[in-house]
């Protein structure tokens, strides 16, 4: 804490060069290979990619959480001015859950189906923060209201397998903000559920994000989430990100032609009936990706030059606009 | 006028919870609840014309995956009837009835669950079709390497087990076991919703095809309007087991006329949305267990009324080939009853 104030101006993650790579005894597949970014306080990123891109294996990544035999090989974690890369075991634990949380798919997977949800909301608030029973169970109450769930006291006393999948994500929700965090990692949290609670809960999110401060890195396959939701996008393919930029740059003229690709595949951007405008072939193998830009082989802008692997080349005075692309799309500003 | 292809009239499927040993104990002495009936589809219409695409959608739970086994005969309707080419289709003679059921054949959503691990593709695929005699067994592999061909994987893949594909290859390996027995209706029970936005648009482009080459006919179901809309020629709009709204896609999505719809369309993503402020529809899908009275939908309508409390408002004509089920789309002018 005491180095935050002199750090206001900084971002509050930065995520420098992060390789995590997963040693198998047919190779070593290299889930995250080079990823930057950063984030500032209460700014929501967008972390966009298909399966196996290595979207989620960043927000582990970020947490300390990739299971062994992976780990961080390479590159820094800043979170707040301190490296979390190396930050011993103990200490990791106490800013998890405290200042990062994460909240994932699946909310069974996080919350403990044989204990009432006052116990488990209560046991997250009194890990961190010593004030009392009657205290905890106040604040518990406060954040299931604030997720948008009515008879709060009802809801305390009820078991995990008494809610629906919409209310167990909101109580998910809720205990990853309960302690105020300053950074919530978010892997497909809406990605199961209906429209309808899923507009719910993206609404609770903004606001709670506007009201706290928090800084979200929402995780997610759907553009069309992000496209409501997130200030900034990082679209990651086969464990690197390709293009990053804000919502609007990245959506309203991609510079990478993978980028250009998927949302061109998405079917409200096609005439009604037509045949879809699809990217050929299927995303590579993690196991022996290409050399060289790994998208060319179902790029149409692909030539020889792809065969070196590109930069993620920046915009003059813009350094969080950029594409890792030997030919990116002219109409980039 | 011709017959429809598909036909359901006033199709209800119940499914109910039998008591287990101890609340039968507890029913003796006088202690037990009644049993448990969900009324997955209730009293629903349905036609479907030849070369049709029809769109299905709603929530989880809806009961949009129930109709969608009704229609292509997995599940026997607890009423009405099921009509094929205007002939009904649930008291046929055994073996007219086997017949039948090849000429509607489902794809379904998760293509690691649908498909046998221990089977080799060229027998997934080739099984049905060697069984009913439609082919002989020594022409099964040449029939299956067409079948591959025609959803565009290799056949020389055909020795393989389904593990060693990818989700999007399966979907296709799923797509050619459906297509195996030459169906004239496909029903598609959200088949695209487990694939990646890249995959996801390669099999919609393979229905696309497949309908115009092969004449099909398609009741395709799914949760996600975007692709609904792109592929249907008309949409039926479900909730809580009852259709609220059906019409021709175009005018649906132009003018929804039910609340239900308006907000499903509200909430649909859009990849043009600006960072936008979401207005939600309030609550969640009432539990099918113990739906509200009345509309099933008043609890969350903005517009609800004190006499959507009361009756269920029934399905109406409001202009050609739309229909609503809606207090606020009443006939104004109706006479009293």
């Amino acid at each position: 804490m005491s180095a935050t104030a002199a750090m206001r101006d900084e971002p509050l993650l930065v995520v420098d060069g992060l390789c995590t790579h997963f040693p198998t005894r047919a190779g070593v597949v290299k889930a995250v290979d080079g990823v930057s970014f950063s984030l500032r306080r209460g700014e929501i990123l967008g972390l966009v990619g298909e399966s196996g891109s290595g979207k989620s294996i960043t927000g582990y990544s970020i947490l300390g959480l990739v299971d062994p035999p992976g780990r961080v090989v390479a590159g820094s974690i800043r979170y707040d001015g301190v490296e979390l890369t190396t930050l011993p075991g103990e200490a990791m634990r106490r800013l998890r859950g405290n200042r990062i949380s994460m909240v994932v798919q699946d909310p069974m997977a996080t919350l403990n189906p044989v204990l009432r949800i006052d116990r488990q909301m209560t046991e997250t608030i009194l890990a961190h923060d010593d004030v009392g029973e009657a205290l905890a169970l106040e604040r518990a109450r406060d954040a299931l209201l604030r997720v948008g769930i009515a008879s709060p006291d009802e809801r305390l006393r009820a078991y995990p397998h008494q809610f629906s999948g919409g209310m167990r994500q909101r109580v998910a929700i809720a205990i990853a903000l309960i302690n105020r965090p300053d950074l919530v990692i978010a892997d497909e949290p809406t990605t199961a559920l209906d429209v309808t609670i899923q507009g719910q809960i993206l609404h609770e999110v903004q606001t709670l994000a506007r009201e706290t401060g928090t800084a979200l890195v929402w995780i997610t396959h759907d553009l069309t989430v992000v496209a409501g939701l997130a200030d900034r996008v990082c679209v990651m393919y086969a464990g690197r990100i390709v293009e990053q930029g804000t919502t609007a740059q990245v959506l309203e003229s991609p510079a990478h032609p993978y980028t250009r690709g998927l949302l061109d595949s998405v079917p409200a951007r096609n005439a009604r009936g037509a045949r879809l405008r699809q990217i050929p072939g299927m995303p590579p193998a993690p196991l022996g990706l290409p050399d060289g830009c790994a998208f060319r082989e179902r790029c149409p802008r692909a030539d020889e030059a792809c065969v070196a692997d590109p930069p993620m080349r920046g915009t003059p005075g813009d350094p969080d606009r950029g594409a890792r692309c030997h030919h990116p799309l002219d109409d980039a500003p | 006028m011709t017959a429809p292809l598909v036909e359901l009239a006033g199709v209800s499927r119940r499914f109910v919870r039998r008591r287990d040993l101890a609340a039968r104990i507890a029913g003796l002495v006088g202690a037990g609840g009644a049993e448990e009936v969900v009324h997955a589809v209730d009293r629903v219409d349905l036609a479907i014309e030849p070369g049709e695409v029809v769109g299905l959608v709603g929530e989880s739970g809806c009961g949009k995956s129930t109709l969608g086994r009704l229609a292509v005969g997995l599940l026997p309707p607890s009423e009405g009837e099921r009509r094929w080419r205007g002939e009904p289709i649930d008291r046929l003679p055994a073996a007219r009835a086997r017949e039948q059921q090849l000429r509607m054949q489902m794809i379904f959503q998760d293509p690691y669950a649908s498909l046998d691990p221990r089977q080799r593709v060229v027998d997934i695929v080739g099984e049905a079709v060697v069984a009913h005699g439609r082919i002989a067994k020594r022409q099964q592999v040449e029939y299956v390497g067409l079948m591959l061909n025609r959803v565009g994987l290799d056949p020389t893949l055909m020795r393989r087990y389904p593990h060693q594909f990818s989700g999007g290859q399966r979907a296709r390996i799923g797509i050619a076991r459906a297509l195996a027995v030459q169906p004239e209706f496909l029903v598609c029970d959200e088949s695209v919703a487990a694939l990646d936005v890249s995959i996801q648009a390669q099999v919609l482009n393979l229905f696309i095809d497949l309908r115009s080459a092969l004449a099909l006919t398609y009741l395709f179901i799914s949760h996600d309007l975007s692709v609904v809309r792109h592929l249907s020629d008309r949409v039926v709009v479900m909730y809580l087991g009852r259709v609220v709204e059906s019409g021709t896609a175009d005018a649906l999505f132009a003018g929804p006329a039910h609340p239900y719809t308006g907000a499903l369309i509200a909430e649909a993503g859009r990849v043009e949305a600006r960072k936008r402020a979401y207005r939600p529809v309030v609550g969640e899908i009432p539990s099918p267990l113990a739906p509200p009275p009345g509309c099933h939908f008043h609890p969350r309508c903005p517009r609800a009324m004190p006499r959507c409390r009361e009756a269920a408002p029934p399905l109406v004509d409001i202009a050609p080939g739309r229909r609503v089920a809606c207090w606020l789309h009443e006939a104004p002018f109706a006479p009293p009853a």
